[in-house]
């Protein structure tokens, strides 16, 4: 038979062993909150980092002319020098532009011009890392080829420019 | 007291002392974590404010700094800002000058082919400018960095311009300084050699001298050498400058952001320049299209050869025997002309033909040499008055395009890719030429290009 005061005592230790249980478990519990708010932000920051390039991308005279339309003489002379544009606008992204057209992909290139209809940027270096990724209809300046004796015709074509963000 | 209550005493205040300093600790340090985020908010924010200004050209005062009352650091690793700990790249290029409280404007330059836009981020400050001689090229040099200096009329942030005169501040506006405009306005009554500078200067003051030749001092001075161009002295350091910008640099973060803005100048310049030399490239299949129009010119121009030979001049021979002498001597005259100009004028637009037919399907292969040889082909055609082809405005665009701006774009691409030569003088006469060669090429392209 235990005597009062060993009773006495293992229920303060009991308490004391609760109450650290509740400190720890507390800080576990904020610990996990701050990574989740960590990974929240850092979802955020990429989220803000898309729509940045995007603008940016969507305004940049390297690939528009004026008016924020796509070029598709410029989207062509770029062409696979993904280094050089990510010099200018950072690394960790791509970008696909497809003109609607209801026809199948035709990738563009030097000798195709008149009749392709999709341009890609930089997406041989996306290795399936987490993506952030965005759609938006864009114009494009699509030349179509020598059909008059003054110059190539150009149209305004309704594409959808996807740009993927990653880490 | 049995022992048991002093031992629960003891063990309570043990358990207490235990409890509350690791809740301290964690609180504590829960504080800390929040103050460092706010730094990295405010990073973030301006970052995100300076990408604002880039794309709306609008400027904005940017306050964070001082809320949270630290600075940042420019930091030419990155290149970035530092505060602390947490670094943060810029993701538009941005002449960066330490202060709580920041102007930011966007800007660009314009090298007349090309315009690289970029934001300038300044407190509040007084520029001090040192004219230490009274030459054309010191007040020159003056005038263009004040020029293209952010106005500042509507932000809280102003940056003021002065005389230093030994101890002494001159300006129209009184010792504070003046604004951009102001300063401009009043220059040419300030004319004159000044003593160097020996105030005191304040937190806010940013010494610059200004001579032909630079005393041996700490400040920066600026050093013309022409209209625009020149060198930035600082103590050991030295480098070239070819545009306002460059002193902008210098002036709001030293010989570091100096560096940063070529690099970030010369990577944009690097890759406008190979584009558009790769655009002149792309429509070159349609020169076979064009090769068209050579054979239908032969073609032409062998007709009317053989319309003369067969038909004009027997003709001709025809009405001279009804006529009398004075008509028979015009008609002869005609049919000489016909024989020693006209005629050998169409065989000779013929050779050129087949010349330009020959290059054109050579340029569509591979362009190259091939090119320019179509170029001196087409040129030769004009020359001798040939007959111009349906689709010549279309050639002579696709020539002027490669044979004319793509070399100096190619040029220019060679000396932006190797920018670092250009914070020595090495490349800059080199840059100087092909950026002016580009420039004259551009402006000739937008008239011949349909």
């Amino acid at each position: 038979m235990k005597s009062k005061g060993q009773i006495e005592i293992t229920e303060l230790l009991l308490i004391t062993l609760f109450v650290v249980a509740i400190l720890v478990a507390a800080m576990f519990f904020f610990a996990g909150f701050q990574k989740w708010q960590f990974d929240a932000e850092k979802d955020k920051e990429r989220v803000i980092r898309a729509v940045g390039l995007m603008k940016r991308l969507t305004d940049s005279p390297l690939l528009n002319d004026e008016n924020s339309m796509f070029s598709d003489k410029k989207l062509l002379a770029i062409g696979r020098d993904c280094k050089s544009l990510q010099d200018v606008f950072g690394r960790g992204w791509f970008m696909e532009i497809r003109i609607l057209d209801s026809r199948e992909s035709v990738e563009c290139g030097k000798g195709n011009y008149d009749s392709c209809n999709y341009y890609s940027l930089c997406k041989d270096l996306y290795n399936s890392q987490q993506l952030t990724a965005f759609d938006l209809p864009v114009n494009v300046k699509k030349s179509i080829g020598n059909q008059s004796n003054d110059a190539i015709f150009t149209y305004s074509a309704i594409a959808k420019m996807k740009l993927g963000v990653y880490d | 007291m049995e022992s048991y209550q002093l031992f629960k005493i003891i063990l309570g205040i043990i358990a207490s002392v235990l409890i509350l300093g690791f809740v301290f600790l964690y609180i504590s340090g829960y504080s800390a974590t929040q103050q460092e985020f706010r730094k990295v908010k405010a990073l973030k924010s301006f970052i995100s404010a300076s990408e604002g200004a880039y794309l709306t050209g609008n400027g904005m005062d940017f306050d964070d700094f001082e809320k949270i009352k630290e600075t940042a650091a420019f930091d030419p690793s990155a290149p970035g800002l530092r505060m602390g700990n947490f670094q943060e790249p810029f993701v538009v290029p941005v002449l960066y000058s330490e202060g709580p409280g920041l102007a930011i404007a966007s800007n660009e330059l314009d090298f007349g082919w090309w315009k690289v836009r970029y934001v300038t981020a300044l407190p509040e400050m007084r520029i001090l400018l040192n004219p230490l001689d009274n030459t054309d090229g010191t007040w020159g040099a003056m005038e263009m960095f004040v020029s293209n200096m952010t106005s500042g009329i509507n932000s809280r942030h102003k940056v003021a311009f002065a005389i230093c005169d030994d101890r002494d501040i001159v300006s129209p506006c009184g010792p504070g300084g003046c604004q951009k405009d102001d300063f401009l306005a009043g220059l040419a009554s300030l004319k004159k050699a000044y003593g160097e500078c020996q105030m005191r200067l304040d937190e806010r003051d940013r010494l610059v001298m200004v001579s032909v030749a630079c005393p041996e001092t700490e400040a920066l001075c600026i050093s013309p050498s022409s209209a625009s161009s020149g060198r930035l002295v600082q103590g050991e350091k030295s480098a070239p400058y070819r545009d306002a910008v460059d002193i902008i640099a210098a002036v709001a973060g030293g010989f570091d952001a100096y560096e940063y803005k070529n690099k970030a100048f010369f990577q944009e310049l690097g890759l406008a320049s190979m584009m558009l030399a790769n655009s002149s490239l792309i429509f070159s299949k349609e020169l076979r299209i064009i090769g068209n129009d050579t054979a239908f010119a032969m073609d032409s121009a062998s007709k009317d050869l053989d319309r003369i030979e067969s038909r004009l001049i027997p003709s001709l021979e025809e009405q001279k025997k009804s006529l009398p002498e004075e008509g028979k001597k015009t008609i002869e005259s005609e049919i000489e002309k016909l024989k020693t100009v006209e005629m050998p004028r169409i065989r000779q637009c013929i050779s050129l033909y087949r010349r330009l037919n020959e290059t054109i399907a050579e340029a569509s292969e591979k362009a190259g040499s091939a090119m320019d040889r179509l170029g001196r082909a087409n040129s030769a055609l004009a020359e001798a008055g040939c007959a111009r082809l349906p689709k010549q405005r279309q050639l002579d665009c696709i020539i002027e395009g490669y044979a004319g701006y793509r070399p100096s774009l190619l040029a220019l691409h060679a000396v932006a890719e190797n920018y670092k030569g250009l914070m020595t003088d090495d490349l800059s006469g080199m840059f100087a030429r092909a950026n002016s060669d580009a420039a004259s090429r551009a402006e000739r392209l937008k008239e011949v290009c349909p």
